[in-house]
């Protein structure tokens, strides 16, 4: 039986795989987040960070390998016959409204305000009333530090505000976790920092926490993990300060040495 | 004899005005029935599988190259022999103008569709959403806006276009123009004054549209 | 038949359509509103009417008219075939959609790039020539490739008026071999062939242009 003392992983992934036609992205992924950890993955451009995250929530779907979201497996379902299949949409959608999931063009929805931006998922998805998740969505709003802008249209605020909106939106919906896809990388250098600190924020709080980032001294600071993929497979994965000072792998340190000297 | 016979337009004219709420009716009907076409053309258009992808746009290129008066020929003669069933004018006219517009108004939504970024769409799908609450709440507000413009141009064209019905007999304008043109010997009187009725019908429409069309833009 | 028809139409309007176009962006108020009266009543209005009304009404009002200035024993209705009119009737309706889009396509151009042009000493006719013409061709020719399988789609329509086109020679085979269904059918794959055609063409053209901008 499994080992009831031990917690369960807020993540666990098996043997991860995905390719797109005949490219190999991804090559057989394994890890695991506990609760309450904040992981950073770091790696080349198309490396398959992005792909990665995305097979997480099932957004992309993986040709082999599991995904268990605490405990429960994603995207598949075993049958009677202890037949592995694909698992009900609507499990999929339960589970990925539990995954928070921030992107590196935000993608607010244009044709809503900020605050509807944050009520829209509690509405459709979570269906509550509508006071109710204008209560919430004001609270996320008020802790990113955005609530006096929540009439506004996204196209009025800077790249900064809207990534904090996004991140509002996403925690409005409570997740267990939170993903974020190199959430800084599309802002101008000086709005990077104001949508950090809500992320370090956040960490401090407890988040579960998966960070695909180029920023290397959130990584270094506030991660408790790093993970290196590299040719869609996880070449290192170590402590911040390991990773940074006393890394396992050659490739490692060839990547640091080209970010870090950029 | 008199020239250009104003008397008799003004004598003719509220039996043909009544044929123009006919063609007015028949057209948003039509419009009505096409567009449900459409979105559903359009969605095939995108879909993954590529049998349904590639007979969504054979469906898209016949009805946008087949001539009106071909299919309704083709329907309302052809079609019902072949299957011995006499159609109603009534329906073979709308099914006609809906079958043939549904073409057009399916590349109408999925330019529309596709304006959207893909992002959008994906950010909503992170937050839980299923794919029909997703096309419902996000994707289709969107494209709506941008579609009601060629939307309405291409009511302003069924609106000519609805003249061809007159072929399987629907009393509609056109038909009741022919029928006062051939019974009183006056088609230039006749035909200018159908044409001055079909020119209102299609320059409001017009106007309505370019009006809705800056309102739009406004909002965004 | 039907090809002649519309590619006869389609070269009339034409002719008219770029004269109509100038008349339309022209400083003077008269002509300008005379040509968007022009374009506004030739766009709103069906076809359908207008084949009639040149084919029926042409005849009618000439006979009542030609008396009047003196002129007798012409009989006007002799003329006006449904190819005549037909033609006339194609060439009235597409001259103003072809206006529009030869406006769009000049107007795409202008500003700035004549303004170089006129800086570097470039007379308005060279300008028009050499610089705003040749870029305009490119933006105007996508939608003529449309207007154009419009034109022969509306061909159809002077079967009515008893042109012998490809819709008249399938109603008078079915009139013969009583086959409604195969012959119509037939008819609209042949139109199809035509209009696809076109349009694929079309398409080709449009793709090259954006491959050599
Ligand atoms: N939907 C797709 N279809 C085909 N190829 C894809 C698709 N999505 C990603 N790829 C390819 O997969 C590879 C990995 O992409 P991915 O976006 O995961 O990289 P990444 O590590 O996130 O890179 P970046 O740092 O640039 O965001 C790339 O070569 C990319 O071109
Ligand atoms: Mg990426």
């Amino acid at each position: 039986m499994t080992e009831q003392t031990m917690e369960t992983p807020m993540i666990r992934v098996k043997d991860l795989c995905k390719s797109f036609g005949d490219l190999e992205v991804l090559k057989g992924i394994s890890m695991e987040v506990k609760k309450g950890e904040v992981v950073c993955i770091i790696g080349a451009s198309g490396s398959g960070k992005s792909t990665f995250l995305r097979c997480l929530n099932y957004m992309e779907i993986p040709d082999s390998g599991k995904i268990y979201i605490d405990g429960e497996p994603m995207g598949l379902r075993k049958t009677k016959h202890g037949k592995w299949v694909k698992a009900h949409s609507k499990d999929i959608y339960r589970m990925r409204a539990e995954m928070g999931m921030v992107f590196q063009l935000f993608n607010l929805w244009p044709h809503k305000n900020v605050l509807q931006n944050v009520t829209e998922a509690l509405l459709i998805v979570r269906k509550m009333k509508k006071l109710e998740a204008i209560e919430a969505a004001e609270y996320f709003l008020d802790k990113v530090g955005l609530i006096d802008k929540k009439g506004e249209k996204p196209a009025h605020l800077s790249g900064g505000q809207q990534q904090r909106v996004a991140i509002a939106r996403a925690l409005a919906m409570r997740p267990k976790i939170m993903m974020f896809d190199e959430a800084t990388s599309a802002l101008d250098p000086q709005l990077v920092g104001e949508v950090l600190e809500v992320m370090e924020e956040l960490a401090k709080e407890g988040m579960t926490m998966l960070v695909v980032t180029h920023e290397m001294g959130f990584a270094r600071h506030v991660s408790d993990r790093v993970i290196f993929i590299d040719e869609g497979v996880i070449a290192e994965e170590n402590t911040p300060e390991g990773i940074f000072t006393n890394q396992k792998n050659p490739r490692t340190k060839v990547f640091l040495s080209k970010v870090l000297h950029m | 004899m008199e020239f250009f016979d104003v008397k008799l337009i003004w004598g003719q004219s509220g039996y043909l005005a009544v044929g123009a709420t006919y063609t007015l009716g028949l057209t948003f009907l039509s419009m009505f029935i096409g567009m449900a076409i459409g979105i559903i053309i359009s969605l095939g258009r995108m879909a993954k599988n590529f049998l349904v992808r590639a007979l969504a746009s054979a469906y898209v290129d016949v009805m946008r190259g087949i001539p009106l008066l071909v299919l309704i020929i083709w329907f309302y003669f052809g079609f019902s022999m072949l299957i011995d069933y006499e159609f109603s004018p009534l329906f073979a006219g709308v099914a006609c103008l809906s079958l043939k517009y549904s073409g057009y108004l399916a590349e109408t939504f999925r330019a529309g569709i596709q304006a959207i970024e893909i992002g959008q769409s994906e950010a909503a799908f992170s937050l839980g959403f299923s794919k029909i609450q997703n096309l419902r709440r996000i994707v289709l507000p969107q494209a709506l806006r941008i579609v009601i413009p060629p939307i309405g141009n291409s009511f302003v064209s069924m609106l000519q276009d609805s003249s061809m019905v007159m072929l399987v007999g629907i009393w509609e304008l056109m038909k009741r123009g022919n029928s006062v043109a051939n019974s009183t010997l006056k088609p230039f009187e006749i035909y200018t004054t159908v044409g001055i009725f079909y020119l209102i019908m299609t320059i409001s429409a017009s106007r309505i549209n370019r009006y809705l069309e800056g309102r739009l833009k406004l909002i965004r | 038949m039907t090809l002649k028809v519309s590619l006869l139409s389609m070269f009339l309007a034409m002719a008219i359509g770029l004269p109509l176009a100038f008349l339309r962006m022209s400083k003077h108020f008269v002509p300008r509103e005379a040509a968007v009266v022009y374009i506004e009543v030739s766009r709103g209005m069906p076809i359908l009417v207008i084949i009639f009304w040149v084919y029926w009404g042409f005849p009618e009002i000439a006979n009542q008219l030609l008396p009047l200035l003196g002129i007798k024993g012409v009989l006007v209705s002799k003329y006006m075939t449904g190819f005549v009119s037909g033609v006339i009737a194609l060439t009235l309706k597409y001259a103003g959609y072809l206006a529009e889009i030869f406006r769009a396509g000049i107007e795409a151009i202008k500003m700035g790039q004549t303004e170089a042009a006129y800086s570097l000493g470039f007379s308005k006719v060279q300008t028009m020539r050499r610089i705003v013409l040749p870029q305009a061709f490119r933006v105007i020719i996508p939608p003529t490739g449309n207007a154009f399988v419009g034109a022969l789609q509306d061909s159809a329509l002077v079967s009515i008026i008893g042109v012998n086109d490809l819709m008249r020679q399938a109603q008078l085979a079915v009139a013969d071999l009583y086959r409604p269904f195969e012959v119509f059918t037939a008819v609209a794959v042949l139109y199809l062939a035509m209009t696809i055609t076109t349009s694929k063409i079309n398409d080709y053209i449009e793709r090259k242009k954006m491959v050599i901008e």
